[in-house]
């Protein structure tokens, strides 16, 4: 009897050893960056990671795995990325690229022209395409390797608004080895058969290569025979945390390095926090209330413009959005290409009456809708919206409802439309105003065929984005687009609200992070101070 | 008994069919399209068309409640609209994060829950029975979600004793959304206690345990324990269905991975076969976790006989 007290106090003691090891040995092995792990906590749960159907933060995840052609930066330019240089043809509708070499992807495949048009080939995949963008999927009709690092892409657009859409995660090279791997599914349509794709193990050439994908997370390792730079950090955990207020928390708490969209309420206690760093990166989302200029008197610029004067933009951007916001002074942001400056229209409640007198309206009651949730602080924007109006006699009381009813409101055709206004925000798909224009005020997108939901019917303007999307010269497209920013403006089928930024907060003793143009953290080179 | 569990297990099959029927409905009757919502509002037409098409939306709401049961009756339980997994694989992944978290608030609410609520009996209207019942009645009127990031703040960013969130912390990360769901159940299981023991306490064998001069302690907690635990088990059983339900706002404040928050993703995004199945899931249990309560009756009363 006696061995076997021997061995139990034994086992004890080994578990016991196995334990204490277990729980400090990992902290004490962490001497350089490989071993270290950036924790960043994200909004969005992610259970699709499609790169052709990626979106916002989803898509900006994915940019730590895949590359594209070319890449932006803060202000929007469009810069060298997998593309060393480029050739535009005299009309504008194909495109040389210079592929850099040396390059490889995760799994060892050497990415060449190849490996890029086949990545590209992969929009006009019946497969593919099914669930991707079908704008996004008509741009590039063609892309073949020319050489080995040669690719010539033809294109359905002028070169301009297609490099600017070439900046999208979608468009980022993978690898041709990669698409029946690792769970990745690929069956082409035959017949009667649809085929199937399912693409969830992104592999790319980017500075950190996939790992894993976990209802809880997405965990990317660093990619050591990466061509550019590399990264400090060994691993990159994207913890998925939908609440505001807990993300904040864990940042607070030091459990995480990096957080996307705090609640905009405590930015203000953020930035006076001496722990963490606020980086409020500035959005190109426009922000507006789409008028109906379908209905009798909304249909009088006059009154549409009355509205624009009687709400204080300023006042909402700073006091309800806590300066995480920028007033419009026009119908797309800044740092696009094309953007000309068209406004503000001056906050004016007087001139708003004169306009609504001269109009003929008086005791005005407007439906109106906003969603809640969805945009910074939109309902409670909606709300002064309405005090605002109030102030100048027009009764618009906001309603809300579930994102999905709400967008299923918008879309209807102009006779089955019951509000009168609405808030929406618009992201352009790359920075180019074309872009931001088309898809929300173009008359071929008038709702319920498209977005363009205040049912906005001008020719003129729609024929100068037309020409935005097909001159091959890069100052008529400016041109044409400035005429038809100042055209909108002064219909004012839209209360301009502003533009809506994109906070970034991260923990105090890092460097390296910053944003890119449309809504993208950059946090790739994040490092701590000094390293 | 069997011809009871026969009948029960019918009943429970009919409410389940019960429920995907409303779920069905409601999700079908309230405006706004889900085909929009996955086509993209940038899609044209024929692209929401054609999304409505693969989903199944084309067809009549009686064709697609025939389909829906149908396929339902045969195990299938349809795939997800986005991420165009089958929807069992996602609510089989969460499981055991659900389970986890179901798991430890059930104990913390047995642990702390029949203690306070015999404490609370036995020192009837003193500042104790007070105490309690205040601060239970507390635990059930704060909304989860406020108490959650109330908790967050004092135990992760003031004491940093525990993780603020996520689930890449093991047992420690489960802690606090454990114990921001059970001080609801917690309410609910102190004033039963409380309640059950008071009525115990005041019947003529517990007077007559005393009266032959065991000790008071004994009397409870032989006597008059065992007797108040049947309407325990009782609201415990319930609870464990209201659990599964409990636990969407929890996971959400915490982004714990469960199927809560499956369902809460879901139901912002309309996909549909994603919130059947995940309704289906917290009937299921729901209702099997009544039925279970009711066999256990038996063992715990050997007075009642299911005939």
């Amino acid at each position: 009897m006696q061995t076997f007290h021997v061995n139990r106090r034994l086992v004890i003691l080994c578990a016991l050893v196995i334990f204490v090891f277990s729980v400090f040995v990992p902290l004490s092995a962490q001497d350089d960056g490989a071993d270290e792990t950036f924790n960043f906590a994200i909004g969005v749960s992610v259970r699709d990671l499609e790169p052709t159907v990626s979106t916002g933060i989803i898509a900006n995840m994915l940019d730590y795995v895949l590359e594209t052609l070319v890449v932006t930066n803060e202000a929007g330019d469009i810069l060298p990325g997998l593309a060393e240089s480029w050739e535009v043809a005299e009309d504008g509708l194909s495109i040389t690229f210079n592929l850099r070499e040396g390059v490889t992807f995760h799994d060892g495949t050497p990415f060449n022209a190849e490996a890029m048009a086949f990545s590209l080939d992969r929009w006009q995949d019946e497969v593919v395409r099914g669930r991707a963008n079908p704008f996004t999927s008509q741009l590039i009709t063609n892309a073949e390797a020319v050489d080995e690092y040669t690719l010539l892409v033809e294109t359905a657009f002028t070169a301009d608004l297609v490099l600017a859409n070439l900046l999208f995660t979608g468009y980022g090279a993978i690898s041709p080895n990669s698409i029946n791997e690792n769970g990745n599914i690929y069956t082409p349509a035959e017949g009667e058969d649809p085929g199937e794709s399912s693409y969830q193990f992104p592999v790319g050439t980017g500075p950190y290569q996939f790992d894993a994908l976990a209802p809880e997370g997405m965990t990317v390792t660093r990619y050591d025979d990466y061509w550019g730079e590399l990264p400090y950090y060994g691993t990159v955990e994207f913890q998925f945390i939908p609440e505001a207020g807990t993300r904040e928390s864990l940042l607070l708490a030091g459990q995480v390095d990096m957080i996307l969209l705090p609640p905009v309420s405590d930015l203000v206690s953020l930035e006076e926090n001496e722990d963490v760093q606020v980086l409020v990166a500035p959005g190109n989302r426009v922000i507006y209330i789409a008028f109906n200029t379908a209905d009798e008197v909304l249909s009088d610029p006059r009154v549409r413009q009355a509205i624009n004067h009687a709400v204080d933009k300023e006042a909402i951007a700073n006091d309800l959005l806590f300066g995480a916001a920028t007033p419009a002074t026009s119908i797309v942001g800044e740092d696009v290409f094309g953007y000309c400056q068209t406004g503000p229209y001056e906050y004016n409640p007087e001139r708003a009456q004169e306009l609504l007198d001269e109009a003929g309206v008086s005791n005005l009651e407007l439906n109106f809708a906003a969603p809640t949730g969805r945009f910074l602080q939109d309902f409670q924007v909606a709300q002064a919206v309405s005090a605002y109006l109030g102030a100048i006699g027009i009764n618009a009381v906001p309603t809300t409802s579930d994102y999905g009813s709400y967008v299923g409101s918008l879309f209807l055709p102009p006779e089955a439309q019951t509000l009168d206004m609405h808030m929406f925000g618009f992201a352009p798909p790359g920075p180019d105003a074309a872009l931001g224009m088309y898809f929300i005020s173009h008359n071929s997108q008038i709702s319920p065929r498209g977005l363009n939901t205040a049912y906005y019917d001008n020719a003129d303007y729609s024929a100068l984005i037309d020409e935005a999307f097909t001159n091959s010269d890069s100052e008529a497209r400016a041109e044409a687009l400035c005429d038809a920013q100042q055209m909108i403006w002064d219909d004012a089928p839209w209360l301009f609200l502003h533009f809506q930024d994109f906070p970034i907060v991260y923990r105090t003793g890092l460097e390296g992070i910053t944003y890119r143009s449309g809504e993208k953290f950059d946090a790739i080179y994040a490092r701590p101070s000094g390293s | 008994m069997g011809r009871y569990l026969l009948k029960r297990t019918i009943g429970a099959l009919v409410t389940i069919v019960g429920v995907l029927t409303i779920v069905f409905l409601m999700l079908r009757l309230v405006p706004g399209d889900p085909a929009r919502l996955v086509a993209g509002l940038t899609a044209t037409p024929d692209e929401v068309e054609a999304v409505r098409d693969r989903i199944g939306l084309d067809e009549s709401l009686v064709q697609q409640y025939g389909i829906f049961i149908g396929e339902f009756l045969q195990g299938d339980f349809g795939t997800s609209i986005y991420s165009r997994q089958p929807v069992m694989d996602d609510i089989i992944e969460r499981l055991p994060f659900t389970f986890q978290l179901a798991f430890l608030t059930m104990i913390m609410t047995i642990v702390l829950g029949i203690p306070l609520g015999i404490i609370a009996a036995v020192y009837e209207k003193t500042w104790v029975d007070m105490l309690i019942s205040v601060g239970s009645l507390l635990g059930i009127s704060l909304p989860s979600y406020a108490l959650g990031l109330l908790l967050i703040v004092i135990f992760a960013v003031n004491l940093q004793w525990l993780p603020a969130a996520g689930a890449n912390a093991g047992v420690k990360s489960v802690i606090l959304p454990a114990f921001t769901l059970s001080l609801i159940f917690l309410a609910v299981i102190t004033r039963i206690t409380r309640g059950a023991m008071l009525d115990v306490l005041s019947q003529d064998y517990i007077r007559t345990a005393q009266a032959k001069g065991l000790r008071r302690r004994r009397v409870i907690s032989t006597h008059a324990f065992r007797n108040a635990m049947i309407p325990v088990v009782t609201v415990l059983g319930l609870q464990f269905g209201g659990l599964m339900s409990g636990a969407v706002l929890t996971e959400t404040v915490f982004g714990w991975p469960g199927v809560g928050l499956l369902l809460t993703d879901a139901i912002f995004n309309r996909d549909y076969p994603m919130v059947q199945g995940v309704v289906l899931f917290i009937a299921v249990v729901f209702v099997f976790a009544n039925l279970f309560v009711d066999v256990m009756y038996a063992t715990i009363d050997p007075r009642i006989r299911y005939g």
